[in-house]
């Protein structure tokens, strides 16, 4: 088996925009806009970028809750396997390449339909965001926990109540609270709730879509911490998305920085934290609010929004507020380049800076 | 330091149909002339119900019920403050977006989205700047008018310049009366005393009154010259507009007022919702976290714009969040508060350094931070529901220092060393 659990090459999802009176497909909201990653088993990625970055569309593309429109995903497969595959579907003849195709329909996830996905959705599963919206509230909590279960047909009635049981207390939870609904419980405890449901199937990999940000600061600690414990007695691997560096910064091991469909840096957290490369990454980083009033850093304050990923600006895609932009990041986008180990860089100037 | 307003003691209570909730059991702060003030705490521990208690625009069934708001203007309360929990609505509507101002919460909810950027910028110029503004338009048409753009003879021109200001001023003084008039009869509606009928009909006569003469001033505005005025008017304000803009970074400025909040992004509309607030410069800005729902890049924009604004146009901020970082960049003094309780009031650089409060400490350790450290430790259990809130100290289920006493009296709120004022008893 490879070392990586996860591998996503050139994935692409794009939005149709509609407009006129056919309804004529007029652009692409470019939420994916070719990503390359590799998540290594056991380890936490992180994935920070502001709002609209595509953090999430990649989140759900990787799940298959999304279809991708273009690239592929590789869940579990041996290196050789991928990059021979790769090596096909690059290589220059046609034959090749048409061999190559033949070879991925059986181990690219984003080509599995149906019953195929049914093994996959059960090693792959997901924690959302607000747990009040993601919990049906008309069910109880031993539905809620018992679905997945229900669905793989992994057990029999008895067997699930009792890994229902089990499993709430894993997170911190007891069994009398198994026949109570969502709205009896807090945000902190429906969270529990809902990391309980995804480690139902016995997952090797949750991706975990901002799970404390709609969480107060010291219910966020008890999460996080659960979390942590989660992954270590089950050797779980995480994609863990968020805005909130800092949270990052505590739980991952590897973090990547996505702006605007695009990956801009990635490496360890301690590369990111202390080496870092890329101007956007530093900004983020600068703009984070530290609650200890002695430590002062420079603000480095980037001006105007986020573009419209619609028309994404030519050349690299944070130019027009980078203050470091020359004619080269204009006219040519750069590619993640190797800076060190495994530290990857998508900037022009990153040697200069 | 010379204070700018109190709150002294203040109990806030929402009756609901599932029973009290003592949203604020004794809340006392005090902001300064000239500093930030931070008011930190989990959701639902009672920051923005105090300050709408201080604004006075707590939501039904919310009421005020105890306590005492004291303002402190130099116009007219000779150092004494103004208990503005005792005065009347009108007086709060002139102190309202004039002396003070709030950002509220999601910018996104608190515009208008059928009502254009520029208009809701001009509406706190109409309302509370009108004699400025006013004044502003006479004295430019008094210039076109001399320059000879503007072509009117003689008697017309005494006349008009009469009228206008008769006419323009009137018009919003009457229609304010009259929904007075209207909230007042309103309140009398289903008393059936005999005091309470004579002043109902009375209220009646004096309302078809009004309702004459509003309807012949409004008459008289369509007249063309007169009209021509008013348009002036609007357009002295829209100058206004543009120029608030500008200060406050938005690009293109000229072209912003006849937008629709739906076309601005959040940092935009988050810059507006500043600009109607800052619009009559206001002494105190109270920000509801204002930033609670941007980018870190968005946030650090919208708090380096109100740090530069405090150190320009206005003189104190009082600034709600839950972020103990942004206390940490922004506030000169911060309040923790816990459940409707103020637990603990320092400089900021003592809080970090020195949390006393049980709570506090929890809080600072639950927050990740820079460096690197192995787990987080938590406060554990809830935030109490504050229905049936836990007797004495409001913590004291949750401390892990909880003595017999914490559980029978509250804590009163003791000064510890200079400045730094806690409510617990582990320091009495």
């Amino acid at each position: 088996m490879s070392n990586n659990i996860i591998e996503v090459r050139e994935l692409k999802k794009y939005y149709p925009v509609q407009g006129g009176v056919f309804k004529r497909h007029i652009a692409d909201v470019k939420a994916v806009d070719g990503v390359n990653l590799a998540i290594k088993k056991g380890e936490c990625l992180g994935l920070v970028g502001e709002s609209g970055c595509g953090k999430t569309t990649l989140g759900k593309t990787i799940l298959r809750l999304n279809q991708a429109t273009e690239g592929r995903i590789y869940f579990n497969e041996p290196e050789e396997k991928v990059e021979e595959v790769e090596k096909l579907l690059s290589s220059e003849s046609r034959e090749e390449r048409s061999r190559g195709q033949k070879l991925r329909q059986k181990i690219d996830i984003t080509k599995f339909y149906g019953r195929k996905l049914l093994p996959l959705r059960q090693k792959i599963q997901i924690v959302f965001q607000d747990p009040s919206n993601s919990l049906n509230p008309r069910m109880l909590v031993k539905g809620i926990i018992a679905e997945p279960l229900i669905a793989q047909k992994l057990m029999n009635a008895r067997e699930i109540e009792k890994r229902v049981i089990e499993l709430l207390y894993t997170v911190g939870m007891a069994k009398e609270h198994m026949m109570r609904y969502p709205h009896e419980f807090s945000g902190g405890q429906r969270q529990r709730i809902a990391i309980a449901r995804a480690l139902a199937t016995y997952p090797e990999f949750v991706l975990m879509d901002e799970p404390t940000s709609a969480l107060d600061v010291s219910v966020q600690a008890q999460i996080l911490n659960l979390l942590q414990k989660l992954q270590a007695d089950f050797k779980l691997t995480y994609l863990f998305v968020t805005h909130h560096l800092l949270v990052v910064k505590h739980i991952s091991n590897r973090i990547a920085v996505m702006y605007l469909g695009k990956i801009m840096e990635t490496g360890t957290t301690d590369d990111i934290f202390e080496d870092t490369h890329h101007p956007y990454t530093r900004a983020l980083l600068s703009a984070i609010p530290i609650p200890d009033p002695e430590t002062k850093m420079e603000k480095i304050i980037l001006t105007g929004d986020v573009p419209n990923p619609v028309n994404p600006p030519k050349g690299c895609r944070f130019n027009p507020r980078c203050k470091y932009a020359k004619t080269v990041c204009r006219e040519a986008e750069p590619e993640l380049e190797k800076a060190a180990g495994n530290h990857f860089v998508a900037c022009h100037r990153w040697k200069e800076l | 330091m010379q204070k700018l307003i109190e709150a002294r003691d203040v109990y806030t209570n929402f009756f609901t149909f599932e029973g009290v909730v003592k949203a604020l059991n004794g809340v006392s702060i005090i902001v300064n002339q000239g500093e930030t003030y931070g008011l930190v705490g989990e959701s639902g521990c009672g920051k923005s119900v105090t300050v709408r208690s201080i604004m006075r625009i707590v939501q039904s069934p919310g009421r005020i019920v105890g306590g005492k708001i004291l303002l402190f203007l130099s116009r007219e309360d000779k150092g004494q403050g103004i208990d503005i929990l005792k005065r009347s609505e009108a007086y709060m509507e002139s102190i309202r977006g004039n002396d003070i101002s709030m950002i509220f919460q999601e910018a996104s909810t608190s515009l208008n989205p059928v009502l254009s950027i520029g208009y809701q910028v001009a509406e706190s110029f109409l309302l509370h700047r009108l004699d400025e503004m006013l004044k502003e338009t006479i004295d430019t048409l008094k210039a076109e008018i001399e320059s000879g753009k503007l072509f009117i003879t003689g008697w017309w021109k005494k006349f008009q310049g009469l009228l206008f200001k008769a006419e323009l001023k009137g018009l919003e003084r009457y229609t304010d009366m009259v929904a007075g008039i209207d909230r007042r009869l309103y309140e009398l509606e289903d008393s059936t005393d005999k005091i309470s009928i004579d002043e109902r009909n009375h209220l009646n006569r004096k309302r078809d009154r009004l309702k004459k003469t509003v309807f012949v001033v409004q008459c008289v505005r369509h007249l063309p010259f007169i009209k021509h005025y008013g348009k002036k008017l609007h357009k002295t304000i829209r100058i206004h507009v543009i120029d608030l803009l500008k200060e406050l970074g938005v690009p293109n400025p000229q072209n912003v007022p006849d937008m629709y909040p739906h076309e601005l992004s959040g940092g935009m509309q988050q810059r507006i919702v500043i600009a109607i607030a800052l619009a009559c410069h206001p002494k105190l800005l109270i920000a509801d976290e204002p930033t609670s729902n941007l980018d870190v890049t968005i946030q650090a924009q919208i708090i380096d714009l109100i740090k530069n604004l405090k150190s320009t146009s206005i003189a104190s901020v009082l600034f709600i969040t839950h972020d103990l970082g942004l206390v940490a960049e922004m506030c000169d003094r911060v309040t923790v508060m816990y459940a409707g309780d103020a637990c603990e009031t320092a400089a900021v650089k003592d809080l970090f350094k020195e949390p006393l409060h049980p709570y506090t400490k929890g809080l600072l350790r639950s927050v990740p931070k820079l460096k690197a450290q192995k787990e987080l430790e938590s406060i554990p259990g809830t935030v109490p529901n504050l229905i049936h809130p836990p007797s004495g100290c409001r913590f004291h289920p949750r401390c892990p220092h909880a003595k017999d006493i914490c559980s029978e009296d509250k804590p009163p709120l003791t000064e510890h060393s200079e400045g730094h004022f806690i409510a617990c008893y582990l320091y009495t």
